[in-house]
C-alpha cells in the first residue's frame, strides 16, 4: 500500500519568497504525523499543495498514492483549515449538510454523535456563533465523512481546554481505528500527546524528522537536590547524560539529558532533604531546534 | 448541482429585494406611457438636446419620443433597465469566486471532491440564472403594464421581447467579465472595478463618439453602441445587437474557467 503523503523535493516559490524548499516527507498509513514549525514556516503552503489549493513550482506530492487533482483521491481526504470561513446565514445543520453533499452524504447518525458531542445546536445559525463553536462545526465536517486521511491545521485554535482535548481523544479514537492524521500545529503539547513522527520545518525547509519517542530521549530534565551538608558538585559531573551542574548554597542544580537513572543512584550518597523537578515536556527540545 | 443549487440559495433573498426594484421601476415608466402618448412637446425638447445627450438616451432623429418605440427606448431599454441589469449583473459575477475566494468560504469547497471547472461552471451557471430570473421580472412587469396601458396597439410584444433579450446579453456580458476579473484575480474588488470600468468606459465612449465625427469610429468597441445603435423597438435586430454579445460573454467565461483552473488560489 503506498504511503499516506509522499513528497519529493516539493517547492514553492511566490517570486522571491521561497515558502517550501525541496521538501522530502512520507506518512505512513495509520500513523499521526506531527507537522510543526513557527507561524510563516511553510506548513499551511505545503497542506495547500497536498490539497491542490496551490501547485507546486517543483517537486511533487502524492497523496493515498494519487495526485491531490484527483477528485477520487480528495473523496478520502477530511481537511480542517487554519482559517475556517464559513456563509454565516446558513444554519449549523445547512452547512454541515452542504459538506456532505459535496462528498456523496455523511451519514445522519455520524453526524449527529458529532453534534453531541461536541454539545453543538445545530439549528443555529453560523453567523451567531462564537469562534470556538464555528471551529467545532469544521472539526465535525472533515470527521463526519470518515476519511482515510485527516489533514488538520491548527485543529485546537480558539478551542477551550476541555474541548482541545476532546478533539485530540477523537483524533485518538480515529488513529485506532486506522486513520492518518497529518497534524500541523505550533501547540506543542498536543503534538506530543497524539503524534507518533514529528517533522519539523524552518523558513520552508525540513530541519528535523523524529520519532517522539527519540525526541523525548532528547529532552533535557532540570532537578535541584536540597542537599543537607556541603554539596560536592564533582560527583554528579562525570555521570552520563548530565550537561550541566550548578551549586547554590547547599542546592545542587543538575540538567540532565535522557535518563535521570544515574543522578538519583548517585544522589542516594548523598543525605537529601528535597528533590524539586522542574516539568519539561518537548518545547524545549523544539526549541532549540526552532533556534 | 450542489454548488449551483447553494449559490443560488445564498442570494435568494438578495434577488427578491432587486426584483421589487425592477418591477417598481419597470412598472412606474410603463404605467406613465398613456400621459406622454402622442405629446409632441417632448418631440421638441429632444431635438434641441445635443447628439451625445441624444444618443445616451437611445434616440433617432426617425422616431420621435412621443411614440411608444422612442419612449420606451429613451426612458427603459437604453437607460433604466439595462444599467439597473448591469448592476446586478457584475455584483453576481463578482460573488461568483472573487468574494468567495477573498472571504475564504470557497476553501473547503475547493477541498471537496469537485474539479475546479465544475465549481466555477455551476457558479456562473447559477450567477446566469439569477440575471435571467431578474430578466424575466423586467419582461414580465414589460409586458403586464404594457397590456394594462394598452401598449399593444402601439408596439409588438415580440419587439419587445427581442429589445429586452440585447440588454439582457449585454448585462450577461458584464456578468462574464465580473466573473472572468474574479476568477483571474480571487479578489471582489478586481472584479467589480474592471468590469464597472468597462460599463461606464463603453458608456462614455459611446456618448461622445455620437458628437464627435473625428472619433465616431472608436464607438466600435463600445457596447453600448452595439445595444443602441438601433432601436430594436422599431428597427430590425443586429448581430452587434443580439448575437455578439452573447459570444464574447461565452468567451469570456470559458477563458475566466481555463484560468481559475490553473492557478494558486488565495485563501486568508
Amino acid at each position: 500500500m503506498p504511503a499516506a503523503i509522499a513528497t519529493h523535493g516539493l517547492t514553492k516559490r511566490f517570486g522571491e519568497l521561497t515558502a517550501v524548499a525541496d521538501l522530502d516527507l512520507e506518512v505512513e498509513r495509520g500513523e499521526v504525523f506531527g507537522f510543526l514549525g513557527p507561524n510563516g514556516a511553510g506548513k499551511t503552503t505545503t497542506i495547500r499543495m497536498l490539497l491542490d489549493i496551490m501547485r507546486p513550482t517543483s517537486g511533487t506530492a502524492e497523496v493515498l498514492g494519487g495526485s491531490p487533482r484527483d477528485i477520487a483521491v480528495r473523496a478520502r481526504i477530511g481537511f480542517l483549515p487554519a482559517d475556517l470561513a464559513f456563509d454565516p446565514r446558513h444554519t449549523v445543520r445547512e452547512t454541515i449538510q452542504y459538506f456532505g453533499n459535496l462528498r456523496g452524504g455523511f451519514a445522519a447518525d455520524e453526524v449527529e454523535a458529532l453534534l453531541d458531542r461536541f454539545t453543538l445546536d445545530a439549528h443555529r445559525t453560523i453567523g451567531n456563533l462564537s469562534t470556538g463553536n464555528r471551529r467545532k462545526v469544521g472539526v465535525i465536517q472533515a470527521f463526519a465523512g470518515r476519511p482515510e486521511l485527516l489533514i488538520l491545521d491548527e485543529p485546537t485554535s480558539g478551542l477551550d481546554p476541555l474541548l482541545q482535548h476532546e478533539v485530540l481523544t477523537l483524533i485518538e479514537e480515529r488513529v485506532a481505528d486506522g486513520t492518518t492524521v497529518f497534524l500541523s500545529s505550533h501547540v506543542l503539547p498536543e503534538v506530543e500527546r497524539v503524534a507518533h513522527r514529528v517533522a519539523i520545518l524552518r523558513e520552508g525547509r525540513l530541519i528535523s524528522l523524529a520519532a517522539i519517542d527519540d525526541l523525548r530521549s532528547r529532552v533535557r530534565q532540570h532537578i535541584e537536590l536540597h542537599i543537607v551538608g556541603t554539596p560536592d558538585a564533582s560527583r554528579f559531573r562525570d555521570l552520563p547524560g548530565v550537561v550541566a551542574v550548578e551549586v547554590n548554597g547547599n542546592v545542587i542544580a543538575i540538567t540532565v539529558e535522557g535518563s535521570l537513572d544515574p543522578v538519583i543512584k548517585r544522589a542516594a550518597d548523598f543525605n537529601v532533604e528535597r528533590i524539586v523537578s522542574h516539568e519539561s515536556d518537548l518545547e524545549d527540545a523544539f526549541l532549540d531546534l526552532y533556534r | 448541482m450542489t454548488v449551483f443549487s447553494r449559490l443560488v440559495q445564498d442570494r435568494r433573498r438578495g434577488a427578491l429585494w432587486w426584483a421589487v426594484g425592477v418591477a417598481v421601476s419597470v412598472g412606474l415608466i410603463m404605467s406613465l406611457w398613456p400621459s406622454v402618448r402622442d405629446d409632441r412637446s417632448l418631440d421638441r425638447v429632444v431635438e434641441h438636446l445635443p447628439a451625445s445627450m441624444r444618443a445616451l438616451i437611445g434616440n433617432q432623429a426617425t422616431i420621435p419620443l412621443s411614440s411608444a418605440a422612442g419612449y420606451l427606448q429613451a426612458r427603459l431599454f437604453s437607460t433604466t433597465l439595462p444599467i439597473l441589469l448591469l448592476v446586478y449583473a457584475i455584483g453576481l459575477g463578482a460573488g461568483a469566486i472573487g468574494t468567495a475566494e477573498e472571504n475564504g468560504t470557497l476553501q473547503l469547497v475547493m477541498t471537496a471532491p469537485i474539479t475546479r471547472k465544475r465549481v466555477a461552471c455551476e457558479r456562473f451557471a447559477a450567477s446566469a440564472s439569477l440575471l435571467l430570473f431578474m430578466i424575466l421580472v423586467g419582461l414580465g412587469t414589460t409586458l403586464l403594464i404594457g397590456g394594462l396601458v394598452n401598449l399593444a396597439q402601439d408596439l409588438s410584444m415580440t419587439r419587445m421581447i427581442i429589445a429586452t433579450i440585447a440588454v439582457a446579453e449585454i448585462a450577461l456580458l458584464h456578468l462574464a467579465i465580473a466573473f472572468t476579473a474574479g476568477a483571474m484575480s480571487g479578489k471582489r474588488g478586481t472584479a467589480i472595478s474592471v468590469a464597472s470600468s468597462i460599463a461606464v468606459g463603453g458608456y462614455v465612449i459611446y456618448g461622445v463618439a455620437a458628437s464627435a465625427g473625428a472619433v465616431q469610429f472608436v464607438r466600435v468597441i463600445s457596447p453600448w453602441w452595439w445595444l443602441l445603435d438601433r432601436n430594436l423597438l422599431a428597427q430590425p435586430g443586429t448581430f452587434l445587437a443580439l448575437g455578439l454579445p452573447l459570444l464574447l460573454a461565452i468567451a469570456i467565461f470559458a477563458f475566466g474557467v481555463a484560468q481559475f483552473d490553473r492557478r494558486d488560489l488565495k485563501f486568508p
